[in-house]
């Protein structure tokens, strides 16, 4: 780390303040790995079952569906039609899913076989025996300091094999009986290089104080377990396919396996750095490590260690031996590969959840959950990790976008790996006809989770301070991960969904047309995409849900809940940020819920009061025999969400311009608030209008109006409908400030030259 | 002729030459000395440093000089034994392991323990020098090492 300006080394950030993003990446990895094997047990069921029975039971079931809709009088009869549809496909479905799980738990068994049987593995084929008191008394007493000194509750075993000269140690074993193996030259060490003895059995009862002993073993353990009970089946499955079905599905087994294989070797680097910063915080081990480090050699090829070593270059454990900051930011190459592996696993998962003939929203919602708080777990948790890093430097998070971009080019890129893609339709986001639709999706998914990693990081920099009086941090980035997770798995859920069944949209769109073309008649119904987007069906359907709406009030509720924490005058040291426990001053958010609560009450007023000036100049203008029309109701309902909308839009905007930090959050709150007001003028001024002749519509006795359920609908459609063009219209808002600070910067560089 | 020596004989003599040639390894002599006469050519094959793929990190190995020394006593007061074959053929394996430890101990016991014991030429220790540097190559210590060992040795059997 450089130096301050008075030549002081500045204390180190502590890297342990967070979840350690390795572990969700090992979760990743068994996740991918359990979601290939879907796959190969599906495949493997497909190879082994009686597939003419099973067409024959598939048609039988459409036979009898048919013969029920043809005598279908109500829709009473066509619900119950669909059900025993379901429930009949549901029966030939039931015995592959039972396969494809008891594959995955045959998987899983193997896997834990092997975790339990590698450390008497390793005792034995690496002669290692137990460290004895007397074998050296004084090593035996340093060794019981150490564990004393790393922190440890429960002391390892120490065994050793006292002929291997390599100086270097060893921690493996599983929970409730952890070893730690010692060499010959390691011990010889404590007699010749005490602090180098120090630091390597220091860097190794690190791994078991980071927790990555087991998951490490585990790791490794159910990658051969996946070799040998998943792939190696499938491999003799293949023998009697064609060539084309062989090359199919063999590319895309050897890709997920490299990938898996790579991403593995990058997490078994990444542990190694964590641990040799941990070994550092004990006094004195960091010149010895250093010195250690320094000695090692460089891998004759730093590329391809970087691609597939196990252990990272000793120059990069220097890096990050001197300064940890490099582990506050995740690469996007990482973020790219969460990406793939998220998809892997989503995809097969899918196809499981199908098996079980669930809502179609409700399986991929189901199935999302499997992924995105992983996903999640890795890109924003090192999100978190890199505002931490820059608050605590005093400077702005930026660009941490780039993680969600880099997040959705690894789901479009892994939905080409996803052997799912070999058979059946191409489900993939890109596919071999660019410059189409695909474009704009991906566009969307890009945009979107750029924007998602980016709410991440403002939602840490408003709970980071309010942390920094706490033991830890762990509490704030945990709540507000697992709120990441929930809104990205409604948000992904809805995607893949949408993207799925988009043979829908045109269908919707057509109707709507039609729609826009009978309200024209009898009003101005405005530019035809404008009625699409408001009366469109399938985003309405989508309102409907109540994870929906929990999952956009999330959007700005979670971040501004830390206004209520954050009081003047708290104390904002925090002594979790760095490894020396002095501590660093995270700077406070500056943020204006209040403000933004008036503005959007304004708006709301707004909101309310236009529409019944609106129908007052209707009511003056406009004949009573065309209000009286059904098109020019319909279209005036329109424009009564229209101007909620706009209403919305405009408020955010004005909010962002007025507020600093968490600008984009604070105007989607203070348009939720206008949309209120927009709700409350639809569902209100058709009673007012039937009670006050001058803003009356069509003549009716003046009571009240609506329903329950159109309240219900109305609220869902404008607060949805609101967060989209709030975000759009806060977004036009940050471009136009950004603009304009870049012309001030610019000015004051050509008014003020150096 | 003998092909053996009993194990505490040759560690007896190889302590010695491991206080001068690696004194730093001394504290770990008996451990190290167990595990090598336990079973030698295993001992010997699990000198080579093992590729641990998640351990520390470390390639280079350090140089465990004890079971070298070890091995190569066993075989120099072997071929000693051999030499003074007709001084000893017809001794019982203890006298034999006697004679080996009066051989490579000259210096202790007084002027009596000297005579029972005859002098090794310079034709002889240079003989036991090269059985124990050829040995110490073959374990693949380096040659400057592997010559320090084999004067170890020879100190150790020298008269004066």
């Amino acid at each position: 780390m450089a130096a301050g300006p008075s030549g002081e080394q500045p204390p180190r950030l502590n890297p342990f303040a967070f979840p350690s993003d390795t572990t969700f990446r090992f979760f990743l990895l068994v996740v991918s790995i359990l979601g290939v094997s879907l796959f190969l047990y599906n495949w493997l069921y497909f190879s082994v079952s009686d597939n003419r029975a099973e067409v024959r039971r598939t048609l039988a079931c459409v036979e009898e569906q048919q013969a029920a809709l043809a005598v279908a009088a109500t829709t009473d009869d066509l619900d119950a039609a669909g059900v025993r549809f379901a429930d009949c496909i549901d029966e030939i479905n039931r015995p592959k899913a039972a396969f494809m799980l008891g594959g995955v738990a045959v998987l899983l068994a193997t896997a834990s076989a092997f975790f339990f049987a590698a450390p008497l593995v390793k005792l034995r084929r690496r002669h290692l025996e137990p460290f004895r008191e007397d074998d050296a008394p004084d090593v035996a007493a340093e060794l019981r300091g150490l564990v004393a000194e790393a922190g440890l509750e429960r002391a390892p075993r120490f065994v050793w094999n006292a002929l291997n000269p390599s100086p270097g140690g060893l921690a493996f074993g599983r929970p409730g009986r952890y070893y730690v193996a010692l060499s010959g030259g390691l011990v010889t060490t404590f007699y010749t290089d005490k602090p180098a003895f120090r630091a390597v059995v220091l860097h190794e009862l690190a791994h078991l104080r980071n927790r990555d002993v087991a998951k490490t073993y585990f790791t490794v353990s159910i990658w051969w377990a996946f070799v040998l009970v998943a792939v190696l089946p499938f491999l003799v499955s293949l023998a009697d396919e064609d060539a084309n079905t062989v090359v199919d599905l063999g590319w895309r087994l050897v890709a997920l396996t490299v990938f898996v294989y790579l991403t593995r070797n990058a997490v078994l680097r990444a542990r190694e750095v964590y641990a040799d910063v941990r070994a550092s915080t004990s006094a004195g081990v960091t010149p010895a490590l250093t010195k250690l480090l320094g000695a090692m050699r460089a891998p004759a090829r730093p590329w391809l260690n970087r691609l597939v070593g196990l252990h990272p270059s000793p120059a990069a454990r220097l890096r990050a031996l001197e300064d940890p900051r490099g582990l506050f930011s995740l690469g996007t190459f990482e973020a790219f590969g969460a990406g793939i592996a998220a998809t892997i696993a989503y995809a097969e998962v899918v196809t499981l959840v199908d098996f079980f003939a669930l809502e179609a929203l409700s399986t991929m919602w189901i199935s999302a959950l499997v992924f995105a708080p992983l996903a999640v777990g890795v890109v924003g948790l090192g999100a978190w990790r890199s505002a931490f890093g820059a608050l605590a430097l005093g400077e702005r998070p930026r660009g941490s976008w780039r993680l969600g971009v880099a997040l959705g080019v690894g789901f479009l890129v892994g939905q080409h790996f996803s052997l799912v893609a070999a058979l059946g339709p191409d489900p993939t986001i890109i596919s071999a006809k660019p410059w189409t639709l695909d474009i704009l999706w991906s566009v969307v998914l890009l945009g979107g989770l750029g924007l998602f990693v980016a709410w991440i990081t403002t939602s840490a920099c408003t709970w980071l301070p309010v942390a920094a009086p706490s033991p830890s941090p762990t509490w704030a980035s945990a709540l507000g991960l697992v709120v990441a997770a929930g809104v990205l798995t409604v948000f992904m859920g809805i995607f893949f969904l949408v993207r799925t069944t988009r043979d829908v949209i045109e269908v919707s769109t057509s109707g709507t047309a039609d729609l826009h073309g009978f309200v024209s008649e009898a009003i101005w119904a405005g530019p035809t995409w404008l009625f699409q987007f408001v009366m469109d069906p399938e985003l309405l359907w989508f309102a409907e849900r109540p994870p929906v709406w929990f999952a956009l009030a999330a959007v700005w509720a979670f971040p501004l809940a830390a206004t209520f924490l954050l009081r003047t005058g708290r104390p904002n040291l925090a002594r979790w940020a760095t490894l020396d426990g002095s501590g660093v001053r995270l700077p406070q958010p500056v943020l204006r819920a209040g403000r933004a609560a008036a503005i959007g009450l304004a708006g709301a007023a707004v909101a309310y009061v236009l529409p019944l000036i609106l129908r007052a100049g209707i009511h003056a203008g406009v004949a009573e025999a065309t209000r009286d029309q059904d098109a020019f109701l319909l279209g005036y309902a329109y424009w009564s969400v229209v101007l909620a909308l706009a209403c919305q839009a405009v408020v955010a905007a004005v909010t962002v311009a007025v507020t600093s930090d968490a600008a984009v959050v604070h105007g989607l709150f203070a348009a939720a608030l206008t949309g209120l007001g927009g709700v409350a003028a639809i569902v209100t001024h058709p009673t007012i209008g039937s009670c006050v002749d001058v803003v009356s519509l069509r003549q009716s006795p003046c009571e009240w109006a609506a329903d329950g359920s159109f309240v219900k609908l109305t609220l869902e459609q404008v607060l949805v409908q609101g967060f989209l063009v709030a975000l759009l219209g806060a977004g036009v808002a940050l471009a136009v400030k950004a603009v304009a600070r870049r012309r001030r910067e610019a000015v004051v560089a050509v008014g003020y030259p150096e | 002729m003998p092909q053996e020596l009993p194990d505490a004989v040759v560690a007896d003599a190889a302590r010695e030459i491991v206080a001068r040639a690696a004194p730093q390894e001394m504290p770990l002599f008996r451990a190290t000395s167990e595990a090598y006469f336990a079973d030698p050519e295993k001992a010997l094959a699990d000198r080579k440093p093992k590729d641990e793929m998640l351990g520390f990190g470390i390639e280079a190995a350090a140089l465990l000089l004890t079971p070298v020394i070890i091995d190569v006593t066993r075989r120099v007061a072997i071929a000693l034994a051999r030499q003074f074959g007709d001084a000893v053929e017809q001794e019982s394996g203890e006298a034999v392991g006697g004679f080996v430890h009066k051989l490579f101990h000259r210096g202790e016991g007084g002027d009596e323990a000297k005579d029972d014991v005859p002098d090794l030429s310079p034709e002889q220790l240079q003989e036991v020098r090269e059985i124990a540097y050829d040995r110490a190559l073959e374990l693949d210590v380096p040659e400057d090492r592997a010559g320090l060992l084999a004067d170890a040795v020879v100190g150790s059997l020298a008269t004066d």
